[in-house]
């Protein structure tokens, strides 16, 4: 038995009804994956030269003249980061668009919405692999070893992929309504990428900003990360306040998609 | 029992004349009074109320902008009415495309498990009905063709083929008929009645109203997101017709003549035999053309078909066919029985087929006689 009535208020995501449509989260994550590497022929090539070619033009930046203090060699410290922010960012522009090129879906066929942009999400996810199949590489290199704690390194790749779903779905909802948020998405995340510790130690950032620093949920993310790649201890305050962060970004973002799911159809 | 119930259904929508909004917009909403918020109401359904029985057909009828789509659009999900609420028994299947979510890069095979997936359809159940679908799509050997090479009636097959198979217990389905040829169309009604046939619920929205008194025994209709007649599809389309003044009217108009063949006189003959210009929706009637032919050297077929147009879509609506033999005669008269569900106007076409001995058609000839 089903009930339909009008809107249901807002925050409250269906797991359950999330759940029982999970083969379309699937399909939809293996369009998107399949399309990007079909079209393309070098879209996996694409994938590793990103992250190569960025950390390049950073260490001809900034190792030499900058001096910044890094525990291992700097291009390894900044792959590092930038495996996760590439991901993030690559997430969040795709999830921002997912809905209106999924219009003809919208329109047409009832599915919880939310699916659309986490698969968006997920299908990003497929290029992070290539991303850590090259930081597996630059450690060899450099000869790191890799130590205990690698393992908790799956903790911050799943908090990054919480933050990129969360932030992807927000901007996902409001590029339905604000049709000028495509442009501000790119800026926004240049802004994103510079306050992230990516090119740059943590350590750099004065003690009484370090709360504010933390706060961006990449902070902790990413020091969280190179701790547990790299052996060296963690930062929990830090990594704590990013995670309080996140939740609350997180239920922002599904407040403000609660609020506007009902209308999709209609305003799209 | 009754599967889908509908009550005080209503569904406003605003309509924001202004240009798009933007992020901005909202901001300085905030603080400044905003100039351009003229807003129009519309009000696409008002308090809709019926219900649907178990195995019932129910055909939804109304002009453009009479609010079956949004209707439908409600009882599928994909939007969320603006009053009232809805009570619906078992799974639902809508149909209100056919194709939908298809990606061109993709295979046939890909698309099928997507589409299906879209559609609300298991995996396992997808391999399951998977030879089932390919075989009825007849899209074999491009399976594995992305569909961006597929001619438009191949995309359609495989299309309605996946959506055939879906096996929900209420059935939705918006005009997809109006699309692809006669012969896909008579597919697609020949599933619904199966379907409905089977003991599913399903609800069609069409303004093909004859295809609507073939599988229909229920029908609703809507004329400004009001309801104005619920019951038997028989008095709906009696109403449908009343309300827009679609009385079916004829005239003789001007006949296209082949050279070798020409139409000396198109009579419309009611049941009673007698000569009119007007025929009740749904009553037989027959039309005799008289017909002058310089040349029949051998038998000749003639097969009458007739296209109805209606609200703008023009189908194919009944084909009737007779012979007529017309060796080693001049003038030759033909009487074509008829029975045609509302319509407004009428275009016959006459289609010639010139049998020689056994060789099938060396030539097609085409007449129109118009009765507007």
């Amino acid at each position: 038995m089903m009930l339909i009535t009008p809107k249901r208020g807002w925050l409250r995501l269906d797991v359950r009804e999330v759940w029982n449509y999970r083969e379309l989260l699937y399909f939809l994550t293996w369009r998107d994956i399949k399309v990007r590497y079909k079209q393309t022929a070098i879209g996996i090539t694409w994938a590793v030269l990103q992250p190569v070619l960025t950390t390049i033009i950073f260490t001809a930046l900034f190792s030499r003249f900058a001096g910044f203090e890094t525990p291992v060699p700097y291009p390894l410290f900044v792959l590092s980061a930038l495996a996760l922010w590439l991901f993030v960012h690559t997430s969040v522009t795709t999830a921002s668009t997912s809905f209106v090129n999924y219009s003809n879906l919208v329109t047409k066929v009832y599915f919880p919405r939310i699916i659309v942009p986490v698969a968006g999400a997920l299908a990003s996810l497929f290029d992070l692999l290539f991303s850590l199949g090259i930081l597996i590489v630059f450690m060899l290199y450099f000869r790191v070893p890799p130590t205990v704690n690698l393992p908790i390194a799956l903790l911050f790749i799943g908090l990054a992929f919480i933050l990129a779903t969360a932030v992807g779905t927000l901007f996902a909802a409001l590029n339905i309504r604000f049709r000028d948020v495509k442009f501000a998405l790119p800026f926004l995340l240049q802004v994103w990428m510079i306050a992230s510790p990516i090119f740059y130690p943590s350590s750099v950032v004065p003690d009484k900003w370090k709360t504010l620093f933390a706060l961006n949920p990449m902070t902790g993310i990413i020091e969280g990360f190179r701790s547990s790649l790299f052996g060296t201890g963690f930062d929990w305050q830090t990594i704590g306040t990013s995670i309080v962060s996140l939740l609350v970004i997180s239920s922002v973002s599904l407040y403000v998609f609660g609020l506007m799911e009902d209308d999709f159809a209609d305003v799209i | 029992m009754s599967v889908v119930q509908a009550e005080s259904l209503s569904k406003l929508y605003l309509i924001n004349d202004a240009r798009s909004y933007s992020f901005r917009d909202a901001l300085s909403g905030l603080f400044f009074r905003r100039r351009t918020d003229v807003k129009r109401r519309l009000w696409a359904l008002k308090d809709i109320g019926f219900s649907v029985d178990e195995g019932d057909t129910l055909g939804i009828i109304g002009r453009n902008g009479a609010g079956k789509s949004t209707l439908l659009k409600i009882l599928s999900r994909i939007t969320k009415p603006t009053k009232g609420s809805v009570r619906i028994r078992g799974r639902v299947g809508s149909l209100l495309e056919v194709g939908t979510g298809f990606h061109s890069e993709l295979s046939g095979r890909e698309n099928i498990y997507l589409n299906g997936a879209i559609l609300g359809m298991h995996r396992s159940e997808i391999d399951r009905k998977f030879d089932e679908i390919v075989a009825f799509s007849e899209i074999e050997e491009f399976l594995d063709t992305p569909v961006k090479h597929y001619s438009s009636g191949m995309y359609m097959r495989l299309a309605f083929s996946v959506a055939a198979h879906l096996e929900p217990e209420v059935l939705m389905v918006d005009e997809v008929l109006a699309v692809g040829d006669a012969i896909f169309q008579n597919k697609c009604l020949g599933k619904m009645d199966e379907v409905s046939r089977s003991g599913r619920t399903v609800l069609f929205v069409s303004h093909n109203l004859g295809s609507l008194a073939q599988i229909c025994n229920k029908g609703l209709l809507l004329h400004k997101g009001e309801l104005r007649s619920f019951g038997d599809i028989r008095t709906t389309i009696d109403d449908y017709l009343t309300m827009s003044g679609q009385e079916t009217e004829f005239s003789i108009g001007q006949a296209e003549v082949d050279p070798d063949l020409n139409i000396s006189g198109v009579r419309v003959i009611n049941r009673s035999g007698c000569v009119t210009g007007e025929v009740p929706h749904d009553e037989e009637f027959y039309v005799s053309i008289d017909l002058n032919a310089r040349k029949f050297r051998r038998e000749r077929w003639f097969v009458l078909r007739c296209s109805t147009n209606i609200s703008g879509a023009c189908l194919r609506n009944i084909a009737v066919s007779e012979s007529c033999s017309a060796a080693h005669r001049a003038t030759t008269k033909c009487d074509f029985a008829f029975r045609v569900s509302s319509l407004r106007r009428i275009v016959i076409r006459f289609l010639f087929r010139y049998f020689a001995s056994m060789a099938i058609s060396c030539r097609n000839c085409l007449i129109s006689a118009l009765l507007t």
